[in-house]
């Protein structure tokens, strides 16, 4: 009972100091609640739009932003603020679901390379410096004719390159773990190999993977608008963020906010992102010491 | 040391070799076979005639024996016919690769310009006004998506000021003197080294305050050396060794960027015809390419661990 109560209060120390860190880290704060913000306008905003995403209304095309229609409307007549929006959630969605199919492949691969070791271990860390020097983008553009660009094609055509990192990640930290004492004693106890990496060595790696996951996030969602903006993404009707971004070019000169709007939407969110990612790094390092 | 290169070098060719079978399975099962358009456009063509050309371009035989007769082509220098140019592809290649070496290598050397100045700066002068600004700049530079920031240039400096041309390549010009050839490649050369600049300079100055903490810098400076000596001669140079593996992994995300950008000004280089021949069906580009990228990639990566060789002699080549 008392152990108990100990371990729990301990527990929770750490992430209340996670937490502490975290909200000392003032553009980590502020990136946490822009990236909230603009999760929020996508997934609520629709809701008080009374537009269609997809309707075209040719009477109004290229109207520039205005009262009406503030953020204006595109070559086809289309609000382009409604398009944000939902183009947000798929581009979102599509971000979040990348980094976690990444997280488990890379976990899987990572941990299974750097428990096992041996020739299980090169061959993955083979395979893993491979997928790691083929340029992505190329491949991805052949890839994506598979699945006919649906959501879930490009969610798993982009997870299949975004795992290496992770994966490089655990195996390194539970290379540096697998040999520490708490392990010896956990194996001498009769545990599992199972059992093993995932309460005793996986946990100790929460830290490093976390702010990995964070910067896969941003690569998928960068990713994701590279391969949309050739064309080769997500396709039309649904709109992602850099989809809107192919006709902009056209229209620079009448219609610059067609380019302007979409494009700063992706660049806050990866920008929100990064300095997240950053402040995480710091916030999650147990050796970090609170001052003050 | 030569026997060490001979042996890296011929480690390379199952990577690459690995990566075009890899690329050959994709192209060959991708939804929407060249023959199969051509043919699904043409109603006169009767089903023997169909099979006759199948069997004409070995299309009936397994993927392994086409990837087969493929690579045999390619070991004796013939890497086909370009299905969208009607040319060999032997021949288009070479002003390509020459247009995408000169933008992705002025673009390398711009990053290290930039990055490893203001790296060793901001290490030396660590939580100052300039440190806190330049990793503030270089977060913004590491977010921006390369499109947008095309974009965003386009608009700004050939829109809107009119400066400069929103695309295109200097070759196309009648006289190509030094002046067209910055005009046209200014914008392409610093939207593909953003990124790079950005996320080296952040690793520099890390790498920086790393080794100035060091024993042997702090001897330097106590034997009496000049600051700058110190900083150059005994402290840059270690902090530089790392850099030359970043080089080398930064290549395939050169590439990468490279097909946007190429794309985005109209440049034509590799990353443009990879992009055309992947919308347009065109195999044989697509392949010459793919192995290209990949020889590329395996090059860079022999070089930096060659270099490494060289410039850190506590490595020891086996």
């Amino acid at each position: 009972m008392a152990s108990e109560l100990i371990q729990e209060q301990q527990t929770r120390t750490y992430w209340q100091d996670v937490w502490q860190r975290l909200r000392r880290h003032r553009v980590a704060l502020a990136a946490l609640i822009v990236f909230g913000l603009i999760i929020l306008y996508s997934t609520g905003g629709p809701l008080f739009s009374s537009y269609s995403v997809s309707k075209t209304d040719l009477r109004s095309r290229l109207i520039a932003p205005s009262t009406e229609h503030y953020f204006g409307t595109d070559e086809l007549g289309r609000d382009i603020a409604l398009r944000i929006m939902v183009g947000g959630r798929v581009s979102l969605f599509v971000g979040f679901s990348v980094a976690l199919v990444s997280l488990l492949i890379g976990v899987v691969i990572g941990s299974t390379s750097g428990y096992f070791g041996g020739h299980l271990d090169s061959v993955l860390m083979r395979f893993t410096d491979i997928m790691l020097s083929i340029p992505s983008l190329p491949l991805l553009l052949i890839l994506s004719r598979y699945g006919g660009g649906s959501v879930w094609s490009i969610i798993l055509i982009l997870s299949v390159f975004s795992w290496m990192g992770l994966a490089r990640i655990v195996r390194g930290t539970i290379l540096s773990i697998k040999q520490r004492d708490f392990v010896e004693a956990a194996r001498m106890t009769g545990a599992r190999n199972g059992r093993i990496v995932f309460r005793h060595i996986l946990p100790s790696t929460l830290a490093p993977v976390i702010v990995n996951a964070t910067l896969t996030l941003g690569f998928a969602i960068i990713a994701e608008s590279s391969l949309s903006y050739l064309g080769l993404g997500v396709q039309p009707p649904t709109p992602t963020w850099g989809q809107m971004l192919i006709g902009a070019q056209q229209f620079m000169e009448t219609a610059p906010w067609l380019a302007l709007i979409p494009g700063l939407f992706l660049f806050v969110t990866l920008l929100c992102i990064n300095f997240l990612g950053d402040g995480l790094r710091d916030a999650l390092d147990p050796k970090m010491t609170l001052q003050n | 040391m030569s026997q060490y290169i001979l042996r890296r070098f011929l480690q390379m060719i199952p990577t690459v070799l690995i990566i075009t079978v890899a690329v050959f399975w994709m192209l060959k099962l991708a939804p929407g076979d060249p023959l199969d358009l051509l043919l699904a456009g043409n109603p006169d063509i009767s089903p023997e005639h169909v099979e006759h050309i199948k069997k004409l371009y070995g299309y009936d035989r397994p993927i392994y024996e086409q990837y087969g007769r493929w690579l045999w082509q390619v070991v004796q220098g013939n890497l086909g016919y370009s299905r969208i140019y009607h040319r060999p592809v032997l021949s288009i290649i070479p002003d390509r690769l020459v247009n995408t070496l000169v933008l992705t290598g002025s673009s390398l050397l711009l990053s290290l310009l930039v990055a490893i100045p203001i790296g060793v700066y901001t290490a030396l002068r660590q939580y100052s006004i300039l440190d806190y600004l330049f990793s503030f700049l270089s977060f913004f530079g590491i977010a921006m998506p390369v499109f947008w920031f095309g974009l965003i240039l386009i608009l700004l400096l050939s829109v809107q000021l009119k400066l400069l041309p929103p695309g295109g390549h200097y070759s196309l010009e009648q006289d190509v003197g030094i002046f067209t050839v910055l005009r046209y490649s200014i914008m392409p050369v610093i939207v593909l080294s953003l990124f790079s600049m950005a996320s080296w300079m952040r690793y520099m100055r890390s790498g920086m305050l790393e080794v100035i903490h060091e024993d042997y810098v702090r001897t330097a400076r106590a034997k009496g050396l000049a600051e700058g000596r110190v900083v150059v001669r005994h402290a840059l140079k270690n902090a530089l060794i790392p850099m030359v593996t970043l080089i080398a992994l930064s290549i395939p995300g050169l590439i990468s960027g490279a097909v946007l950008t190429e794309t985005i000004f109209s440049w034509p280089g590799m990353g443009r015809l990879i992009y055309d021949s992947l919308i347009n069906n065109d195999f044989n580009i697509a392949m010459a390419v793919f192995l290209i990228f990949a020889f590329l990639v395996a090059l860079f990566n022999l070089a930096a661990d060659i270099l490494y060789a060289f410039i850190d002699p506590r490595v020891v080549y086996t």
